[in-house]
């Protein structure tokens, strides 16, 4: 035996393998970070255009294919490694930054998949070097007989390209690609469809593609097209049955059962564990034979032509789903995701039909019939679109819409009275009703923080909903375009959530056009809502838009982490109380306080991934109070905060949303003094102090709402919120003389003369306006004092002004049934007519006051 | 025709309701019958425990030490009682829809908590429990008058509008004295 040549031919494999290996991460880093929009401004703050996104991908991948190439047979020679190192690369994107990075303050994608594409160029060319050098040495000692390794090279160099033989290959791959995208797109949504996720199912694909070559390539080495072109037919096939898979995980019970295979539960839907376990469960069939057929193609020629196949199925999806021709030729609607899956099993059908064709040889005729028969079962195939409706939460709502283009499944589903919210792909894209004062707040903070000039013309980055559309009209605005990285199907959604009522014009405009207006200055304000986010935020990159002469405002939402971003020199901040509590990027022309500039820590997705889902508003919140308090810019109520955000804790689902709120005395007292000593407070600021005080008082802590508000009522007199909960409080400590007498200073009304009408004074006007909370406390403090006629005027008034309001019409009827007046049983039964099923509006119909069921047989707390 | 239907329809519901309408003893005797008592005091402690479930899951209580004083006689005392859910970490533990919220029960809190003796809670574990669920709690705080006040809980409830501790507790003593004289 020859020892040296010997040692030789083992360094030879092993500089082989690592070639691969670097081959593979260079390609799978570069894949997984190649995406759109290669420059990203303020308009992808919704994500990319998924057109836009799929042509990237698709270039990606075709630039992956011509690596291949000129990278030479080096994955003939060692495919384990070259696959597996695709997967390391796919699945180290997960420990990049949230959003891009420290070193460019937030990455585009180019700079983020840069290195990895020079690191696969590098390596292809390490290659060719490697496989010369190894041919030469071959050449220099004829008398060895070398099996596999090297003078495997040496065959394969010297074989002509088969790219035409490799068509079919080619088709059945982009069949393949495309079936995977559409799972890909249904295992995304049964998650929380964020970008983590997104890429954690891509590091899943690719370590299956990895195993299923590893595992079944090896065990099928003996390398061959038809081999190959067979197995891309059976991953189209099991596509198809992985679709039937995906079905039953889309509901309720499927996917809770699914959890508990793996000791979780639905609500951790959106972490690691659930969303890697979809993936694969989801994936695995037709990943495991594509992985194969990619370890038995070996010929660089036939794996390009995969590479690119599936460049072009990646790229047609968006295409292919919106023209649905399977669907179109059998005359049925359009089924989505699950229509694309056997789209490209038939696809993959026509592809290993073509490949039998060109190639003669053994397995021919088994394989053509086979491709028939894929062929014409997928299209003989009935399919149905895949609904996926949050499948983890405990009460499913019956959406009122529900429609999938190329952007995504969009949902529409009811929320509080009369009201509709749109989620994208889960993601939501509208706040939920009790998350409408933190949007007001939002949207008034946007336009105040604009600066002195009036903001009429808007570019809203996002859905205008008919909520948004109201508020902005009342805050001045007259002329609103809209754009999103989904704004081809925004006509649709918007049609669907009806129209605002109000008279606003604008249109819905293309990223591409609304930068270009933007530029030329049409508009005053360019805003970015937040919801529904998923691009990365780009402060130093692209905030400003076109010349930057346009003021820019990008809400960062509550669920994505911050901290850790550099942060502007001005950040505008909102909040509804101590509910929800957001913060804004700006161009550092707008806003309202100096902040500190710079990075001060990392996170990746894979460290985000593990927060719960339901505790991810509530870290990202406490990170940034955090980070703003430890800035020497930090006032009291910045360190109360940061305070109020380390005291919060997992909440039970069963508690309304102030009392999952967790109040510590610490930071009531720096609240307090922030208050007290500071006689110009911020819209911000009051909001904290008044959210404080709405936690005590619906938490009924009197001493300590006391405590809390009596100087700061003393500091600032006359702040009707505070001088409302004084009178609760007086209320509770049972003294409604004093109530009365506070709330004579809000209105002067009944308070001053015992059983008088209110008077046309500024009282009475306040009530006239529609002062609910004002009115309902007058009204239970008066009859607390037995004088309940005069608490149905108060209401009376404000009934004037706000005629469907249940709460005021219910307390009315209760006061006049009090007062013995035959109206309120008439009024009871006009609005019971109205609410059939309210027990207490029943019972005082009746004239019976407090009912609290319908009960026959009701419970002790019933007053019948 | 609408505009006669729905009043028309509403009234007989109405009439349809009352005459189902049966009356049913007060809440506060509800609660007193369903209880061995109330203690009226301050959270001192509170701890979560774990027991094994009969189907091989984990069952977890919440036990919190009331300080104070009885209801009925204003005897001073302390009282263990037990409620369902509770986390023994940040991720071991369970919610429980009928559990009162866990502010109201953290340590330092003003309660007042009726409640009774119950043999074998879980796992052969005995003690008080609180009764009705959350409706067995109330809180109390002492005004600016220096009057301690019990705070309702409105309609439905066992104590439905605040009262001041000592007409309370003079209420439980008649309603217990009557029912004594009953039997």
């Amino acid at each position: 035996m020859d020892h040296g040549s010997t040692t030789t031919r083992g360094t030879q494999t092993a500089r082989l393998i690592g070639v691969a290996g670097l081959l593979g991460i260079g390609l799978g880093g570069f894949l997984a970070r190649a995406r759109a929009p290669l420059f990203p401004d303020i308009l992808d703050l919704s994500g990319p255009d998924p057109v836009r996104a799929a042509a990237t991908r698709g270039v990606a991948l075709a630039a992956a294919a011509l690596l291949v190439l000129a990278a030479g047979p080096v994955t003939r020679l060692a495919p384990g490694a070259f696959i597996a190192g695709a997967a390391a690369g796919v699945a180290s994107a997960l420990l990049d930054s949230t959003d891009g990075g420290l070193l460019v303050s937030v990455a585009p994608p180019w700079v983020a998949a840069g290195p990895w594409l020079i690191l696969a160029t590098v390596a292809a060319a390490l290659s060719r070097r490697q496989l010369a050098s190894a041919t030469a040495s071959r050449a220099a000692r004829p008398r060895l007989t070398l099996e596999g390794g090297a003078s495997a090279m040496a065959r394969s160099s010297t074989e002509p390209a088969h790219w035409a033989l490799s068509g079919g290959v080619l088709i059945a791959s982009s069949g393949v690609a495309l079936g995977l995208e559409g799972l890909s797109r249904l295992a995304l949504r049964l998650g929380l469809a964020t970008r983590g996720e997104d890429i954690l199912l891509t590091a899943v694909l690719a370590a299956v593609l990895a195993l299923g070559g590893v595992v079944f390539g090896r065990a099928t080495s003996r390398p061959g097209d038809h081999r190959c072109a067979a197995l891309l037919l059976g991953a189209g096939v099991l596509g198809v049955a992985a679709l039937a898979l995906a079905g039953g995980i889309a509901e309720p019970l499927g996917f809770k059962a699914l959890c508990a295979r793996i000791h979780a539960d639905a609500s951790l839907a959106g972490t690691p564990r659930v969303g890697a376990f979809v993936a694969l469960v989801v994936l695995v069939l037709p990943a495991l034979a594509a992985g194969t057929a990619v370890h038995v193609a070996r010929r660089p020629t036939t794996l390009a032509a995969m590479l690119l196949g599936a460049a072009l199925g990646v790229a047609a999806a968006p295409g292919l789903l919106e023209v649905a021709p399977v669907e179109w030729a059998r005359g049925e609607d359009a089924a989505g995701s699950a229509g694309l899956v056997r789209l490209g099993a038939l696809i993959a059908g026509l592809g290993a039909l073509l490949h039998a064709a060109l190639h003669p040889g053994a397995g021919r005729l088994g394989l053509i019939g086979a491709s028939v028969g894929v062929v014409l079962g997928s299209a003989l195939l009935p399919v149905s679109p895949i609904p996926v409706l949050d499948p983890w939460e405990r009460f499913p709502v019956q959406p009122i819409a529900l429609f999938e283009t190329p952007d995504g499944q969009f949902s529409v589903v009811p929320t509080g009275a009369a009201r509709r919210r749109v989620t994208l792909d889960q993601r939501a894209l509208s706040p939920r009703s009790r998350e409408l004062s933190g949007e007001a707040a939002r949207l008034r903070a946007s336009i105040e923080a604009a600066g002195d000039e009036p903001v009429r013309r808007l570019l809203l980055v996002g859905l205008l909903t008919p909520e948004r559309a109201q508020l902005l009209a009342a805050l001045g605005v007259t002329h609103v375009d809209r754009t999103a990285g989904w704004w081809r199907s925004m006509p649709l959604v918007e049609s669907v959530l009806g129209p605002s009522g109000v008279a606003l014009t604008g249109e819905v405009l293309s990223p591409t056009e609304a930068r270009r207006r933007a530029s030329r200055g049409d508009h005053d304000l360019v805003l970015a809502v937040g919801t529904g986010a998923t691009g990365p935020l780009p402060p130093s990159l692209g905030l400003r838009v076109g010349g930057g002469s346009t003021p820019v405002i990008a809400w960062r939402p509550a669920s994505r982490p911050a901290a850790h971003l550099p942060w502007p020199d001005v950040l505008v901040r909102s909040t509804d109380g101590l509910l929800h509590h957001s913060f804004a990027w700006t161009d550092g022309e707008v806003g309202v306080r100096p902040m500190p500039s710079g990075p001060i820590g990392d996170l990746s997705w894979w460290r985000w991934l593990q927060v719960r889902p339901d505790s991810r508003a509530r870290e990202a919140t406490g990170q940034a109070d955090a980070r703003i308090a430890s800035s020497r810019y930090a006032t009291p109520m910045d360190r109360g905060l940061a305070l109020h955000a380390l005291a919060q804790t997992q909440s039970s689902p069963f508690e309304s949303a102030v009392a999952r709120i967790e109040l510590e005395d610490a930071a009531l007292d720096e609240w307090r003094e922030a208050a007290v000593g500071n006689p110009a407070l911020t819209r911000f600021e009051r909001g904290v102090i008044e959210g404080a005080v709405r936690v005590l008082v619906e938490r009924r802590l009197i001493p300590e709402l006391l405590r809390f508000t009596l100087p700061i009522a003393e500091a600032h007199p006359g702040w009707p919120a505070l001088e409302l909960a004084l009178v609760r409080a007086d209320l509770e400590e049972l003294n409604p003389e004093a109530a009365l007498a506070r709330l004579a200073v809000l209105i002067r009304a009944p308070a001053t003369r015992a059983g008088a009408q209110p008077e046309a004074d500024r009282g009475e006007e306040r009530l006239r306006t529609g002062d609910r909370e004002t009115a309902l406390l007058l009204a239970a403090t008066l009859l607390e004092l037995g004088r309940p006629g005069d608490a149905a005027a108060a209401l009376a008034l404000v009934a004037e002004a706000r005629p469907g309001d249940l709460e005021v019409g219910l307390r009315r009827a209760d006061a006049l049934v009090a007062a013995d007046d035959p109206r309120g049983r008439e009024l009871a039964a006009r609005l019971f007519a109205e609410h059939p099923g309210h027990p207490e509006l029943f019972g005082l119909a009746q004239g019976m006051r407090g009912m609290t069921t319908l009960n026959p047989d009701p419970g002790p707390g019933d007053q019948r | 025709m609408n505009v006669l239907l729905r009043p028309a329809a509403a009234l007989a519901l109405c009439g349809l309701g009352a005459a189902m309408a049966h009356p049913v003893p007060d809440a506060l005797r509800g609660l007193l019958d369903g209880s061995d008592g109330g203690v009226l005091g301050e959270v001192v402690e509170k701890e979560v425990r774990v027991f094994a479930a009969p189907d091989g899951g984990e069952l977890f209580f919440t036990t919190v030490r009331v300080h104070g004083t009885d209801l009925a006689t204003g005897a001073t005392e302390t009282v263990l009682v037990t409620f369902p859910g509770g986390f023994i970490s940040e991720t071991r533990g369970a919610h429980s829809s009928t559990a009162p919220p866990a502010d109201a029960t953290r340590v330092g809190r003003r309660v007042l908590m009726f409640h009774r003796h119950v043999e074998d809670i879980a796992a052969g574990f005995s003690g008080d429990v609180l009764v009705s669920g959350s409706g067995g709690l109330f809180q109390w705080f002492t005004s600016r008058k220096g009057e301690v006040i019990v705070q309702g809980g409105g309609p439905g409830s066992g104590i439905e509008r605040n009262l001041r501790v000592a007409d309370l507790r003079a209420d439980v003593r008649r309603r217990l004295e009557r029912e004594d004289e009953g039997r």
